[in-house]
């Protein structure tokens, strides 16, 4: 997975990003199989 | 690594023959292989190697130019300087197609003292040089001289990466994160052991990311 946010990105819209990402992980526990 | 990979490449220019080898080309990060990321030491000691075979460096700052690795470009965050290098999407910030070349003097002072028709740069596209996008590239550098980008892709690049770090020590589907400035990959994988992932598990780690609302590829 590769990522590459806009360069004028704060650190609130990092924080943004990385709250969706984990919620991604958070909901891919498991087999994704499955 | 670095020293394996300098090898490697001093290797094929014995085997190819140093005067055979007009150019050697590169991304300062590999971006779309997968952000590839080499040792600090790897440029500087690239430079060196091609310059004891007087071969040319290109810099391809296509991807990492104008500030996307954390320094204005990829190369020159390695304290490299290449003879050439190529630009593209961060010089208009994708507001307008533009590419561009630059030279060094050693590149210039060869065309310029060779005056037959060898020694003429003879080639030009029917939009080179287009206004629009030279205003575009003007405009948007202003604004990231303005703004100081490269340093801002520094700050929150490793802040990023280390919040990327944090989560994969989590989850044992991740097994590599790395970046540089602005630029990430997380290694998706069935587990550490046994990377790297199989088809089915990319094509069901994309769904589920999918309905959990953030897009993979």
């Amino acid at each position: 997975m590769v990522f590459s946010p806009p360069l004028v990105i704060t650190r609130a819209q990092s924080d943004e990003i990385m709250a969706a990402v984990t919620t991604a992980f958070e909901g891919m526990r498991g087999d994704p199989r499955q | 690594m670095s020293r394996l990979c300098l090898a490697a490449v001093e290797d094929e220019i014995l085997f190819q023959g140093a005067d055979t080898i007009a150019a050697f080309i590169a991304e300062p990060v590999l971006g779309a292989g997968g952000v590839i990321v080499p040792p600090a030491d790897y440029w500087p000691k690239l430079r060196q190697l091609l310059d004891r075979h007087n071969i040319l460096l290109i810099a391809d700052e296509v991807v990492t130019g104008f500030g996307r690795s954390g320094a204005w470009f990829g190369s020159r965050g390695w304290g490299v300087k290449p003879d050439i290098m190529c630009f593209a999407k961060a010089i208009t910030s994708g507001y307008f197609p533009m590419g561009a070349v630059t030279l060094n003097a050693r590149i210039e002072t060869a065309f310029k003292n060779n005056a037959d028709t060898m020694g003429i740069i003879s080639h030009g596209y029917t939009y080179t040089g287009h206004p629009v996008g030279c205003a575009a590239a003007l405009a948007c550098l202003a604004e990231t001289t303005r703004l100081n980008l490269p340093a801002n892709a520094a700050t929150e690049g490793d802040y990023l990466l280390g919040r990327c770090r944090t989560l994969a020590e989590k989850h044992e589907t991740i097994g590599n994160v790395r970046g540089k400035g602005l630029m990430f990959a997380m290694e998706l994988v069935c587990d550490r052991s046994a990377r790297p992932m199989s088809r089915s598990w990319a094509t069901g780690s994309s769904k589920r990311a999918r309905w959990c609302g953030s897009s993979a590829r």
